[in-house]
């Protein structure tokens, strides 16, 4: 991918605004030892706006659950490599991934309220979503040390 | 917090383990920040994809607020263009996914 295309990309992704007020991820999630990446493709005809409420709405829910925002809303301006079908992205921090997914798909309040939203909005037939492991420690070619 | 989230999802050459690879971005990062890419988080390692075909084994997200100028930076840096042979002995590019994000 040339690099001007990223920019020419990265300039129209700019005209779109985000909503979603920060979370003190820092502090709250940087101790946690799961991560999710959420990369979800919108359905054609839904906005980036209808992405963002619906991630906000869902936020408190998520947080019954140790489903926490790990960073802000992030929108993909370009697939550098591969071909991943994505045009947001998420990612949430947990310290156990299976409770937090068995707490929010029986939350009768997601399950009534959000999830037909959800299935309007996102192709997740397209989603891809991968539960990564937090480090804590990495070796180095001077030996292990604790990463910051 | 800089504006732009850079997403390296990436696939392990076979034998090669998420210790070297962590080991690898320990000792590029001097170079890397040195073109404003800086570190967001600590290394991941990839336990299960829920959902799609991507293949992942280890991720690492890189932020700057300037994607273009850091690439182009790193990519003409003599010292990366040292660590490439061992970039490409560990990653199997072709079989990984790098997203370039903006923060909302």
């Amino acid at each position: 991918m040339k690099l001007g295309t990223i920019v020419s990309r990265l300039a129209g992704a700019a005209a779109v605004s985000c909503t979603l007020a920060v979370g003190a991820w820092a502090g709250e999630t940087a101790q946690k030892a799961f991560m999710v990446l959420d990369m979800l493709p919108l359905k054609e005809g839904a906005t980036l706006q209808q992405a963002q409420d619906y991630f906000k709405g869902v936020e408190p829910i998520f947080l019954k659950y140790d489903f926490r925002r790990s960073d802000k809303a992030l929108e993909v301006a370009n697939v550098a490599r591969g071909k991943l079908d994505a045009s947001v992205v998420n990612l949430w921090v947990t310290d156990d991934p299976q409770a937090a997914f068995q707490g929010i798909f029986s939350d009768e309040t997601y399950l009534e309220k959000w999830v037909p939203a959800r299935d309007r909005i996102f192709d997740l037939e397209k989603a891809t979503i991968v539960v990564t492991k937090r480090s804590s420690e990495i070796t180095t070619p001077n030996g292990k040390i604790n990463h910051p | 917090m800089r504006k732009f989230l850079i997403l390296d999802i990436l696939k392990l050459r076979d034998g090669k383990t998420a210790a070297e690879a962590a080991a690898y971005f320990e000792t590029a990062k001097p170079v890397m920040e040195r073109y404003n890419l800086k570190r967001s988080d600590v290394p991941l390692t990839a336990m299960k994809a829920l959902r799609g075909t991507i293949e992942a084994d280890v991720v690492n997200f890189w932020e700057t607020d300037n994607p273009e100028v850091s690439m182009k930076g790193l990519s003409g840096d003599a010292e990366y263009q040292a660590m490439v042979p061992a970039r490409d002995a560990l990653f199997d590019l072709d079989a990984s996914t790098i997203l370039l994000t903006m923060r909302g």
